[in-house]
């Protein structure tokens, strides 16, 4: 059965997710945005 | 002045008219009022004027001017906006059958700045139902329609924003962006849109649709007009705690920066997948056209899209649903059937997947501004990568086509979301059967001036934004 764009955009998140470094957090993306700024 | 004259000026050239006492507010008032009359009868772009309250804020605005009191960058200028920026007192649709119910007690930061600015709201706009579709198809109000052809989607959620800024009905407008939903206006109708940094405009008061996601921002007929907009609503606000405390420069004093000696990325990889030759055609003589303006243009291959996608698609997905939970549960006949479908659809997305998402978000950020910002001041890409579509052969409802049609939709814009970046749409050209193409800028975060001062030049170099289509 062919999957959803939905399935598909999962899947490859949990790839991604699993190459994140250990302490990545939800949190630190604003800090992220305000750091990449300058 | 005639009529035609007024409305085809920009806010810009509108607001030095009206201090230069060339045209007054009411006349502009009552220009835009009657322009967006019979725009709706064609395009159903609107949800509502209010017409006698306009008139009288316009002549309380030429009082004023008389009196020699300046009110702020928009003074006198007649503005309708998509129907989710909240009035105290006064209803807003969300573009839905349920969010009217409810009489909001403040008035939206956005909607308050432009008033402080001088702007002169006249009205509220059509949009996809709880902003969440990128077609401009709503079983509530009725689709709206494209001022180019009427038989072709406007692209939403922004649709009466898009529609009503391109029929010259109003001066600019706000929408809302949370995957392309300023962009895909812009770009289907031929104006200009702003999707700035995520954190730039305060959200306080305008309908959420997923609050990581969600940005608001103008479209206008100029990037000269985005600036003078951006620079009246953007900023700090204790009402949002996620707006940021930087300051807001003046973006119309910045429009005036050189693109001699800039560079200008692309990338071929993600971007150009399965495009339209017609729109591949524009986006390479909009490249051409800023290597005529003396910017070095290098490809940078960015497959890294494809996973930020999936990111933002997640994310939405789940806020949105988690958002709709209190009416999903009792009030599904209220919901047009694609709409329901898509918030349930978030309700599967597990809980691990979204929280992935959201931790990938800033390394997201680190490897487009490491990989493409510290060779490239700005990012180039379409927009969308198809021709405008009918409203009948995009009408997806809820069946089997509806998930693929509406995710190849925002394909090329939620990266942009995802990585938080501002984002900025220009009409760029059209296709052989007359309908408008755009382009879309990115550049860092909070770097919107560089994208006003790109857009501005290649402005000042084309023609593309000055067509008018069909009355």
């Amino acid at each position: 059965m062919t999957k959803s764009p939905l399935e598909q955009q999962l899947e490859i998140l949990a790839v991604l997710a699993a190459e994140l470094p250990f302490e990545a957090e939800p949190a630190a993306y604003v800090a992220v945005l305000e750091q990449e700024a300058d | 002045m005639n009529d035609a004259e007024i409305l085809n000026l920009s806010a810009a050239a509108l607001v030095r008219a009206i201090a230069g006492g060339k045209v007054t507010a009411t006349r502009a008032m009552e220009a835009a009022l009657e322009r967006a009359q019979a725009a709706h009868q064609r395009l159903n772009c609107v949800i509502r004027l209010d017409v006698e309250p306009a008139l009288a804020a316009a002549r309380l605005a030429d009082l004023e001017l008389r009196r020699g009191a300046r009110r702020g960058p928009l003074q006198g200028v007649p503005m309708a906006h998509k129907d989710m920026y909240y009035r105290a007192g006064v209803p807003s649709s969300g573009g839905s059958r349920i969010l009217g119910e409810r009489i909001p007690s403040a008035t939206s930061t956005a909607l308050a700045r432009l008033d402080a600015a001088g702007a002169l709201q006249f009205g509220v706009l059509n949009m996809a139902e709880f902003a969440y579709g990128p077609t401009g198809h709503n079983y509530h109000f009725g689709h709206c329609r494209n001022p180019w052809d009427p038989e072709r989607i406007t692209g939403g959620s922004s649709s009466g924003s898009g529609a009503a800024v391109a029929a010259r009905a109003t001066f600019a407008a706000l929408g809302s962006d949370t995957g392309g939903s300023i962009r895909l206006p812009a770009t289907f109708c031929g104006v200009t849109g702003l999707k700035p940094t995520y954190g730039r405009v305060s959200r306080a008061g305008a309908m959420p649709l997923s609050f990581s996601m969600d940005t608001v921002g103008p479209l206008a007929r100029t990037v000269e007009d985005c600036a003078l907009v951006l620079t009246a609503i953007a900023g700090a606000d204790a009402a949002d705690p996620t707006a940021s405390n930087r300051p807001v420069p003046d973006y119309v004093r910045a429009l005036e920066r050189p693109v001699r000696g800039l560079r200008i990325a692309w990338s071929k990889a993600y971007f150009y997948d399965e495009i339209d030759p017609e729109i591949e055609a524009v986006q390479r003589a909009s490249l051409e056209q800023f290597a005529r303006l003396g910017a070095e243009i290098v490809e940078i291959p960015l497959p890294e899209a494809d996973g930020w996608n999936a990111g933002c698609a997640a994310v939405i997905a789940a806020e949105a649903a988690a958002y709709h939970g209190r009416w999903l549960r009792g009030r599904k006949a209220d919901y047009s059937e694609q709409v329901h479908a898509r918030l349930v659809q978030g309700q599967s997305i597990p809980a691990t997947a979204y929280i992935d998402a959201l931790r990938l978000r800033g390394q997201a950020v680190k490897t487009f501004t490491a990989k493409v910002l510290s060779k490239a001041d700005v990012f180039h890409a379409p927009v969308v990568a198809f021709q405008t579509l009918t409203i009948a052969e995009s009408d997806v409802g809820a069946g089997a086509a509806m998930t693929a049609t509406l995710a190849r939709a925002t394909r090329l814009t939620r990266p942009g979301n995802y990585l938080g970046v501002p984002a900025l749409s220009v009409p760029a050209g059209f296709t052989r059967r007359g309908m408008p193409v755009g382009m879309q800028l990115l550049a860092r975060p909070f770097d919107e001036a560089l994208l006003f001062a790109v857009g501005h030049a290649y402005q000042q170099a084309t023609q593309w934004h000055l067509e008018l289509p069909p009355q």
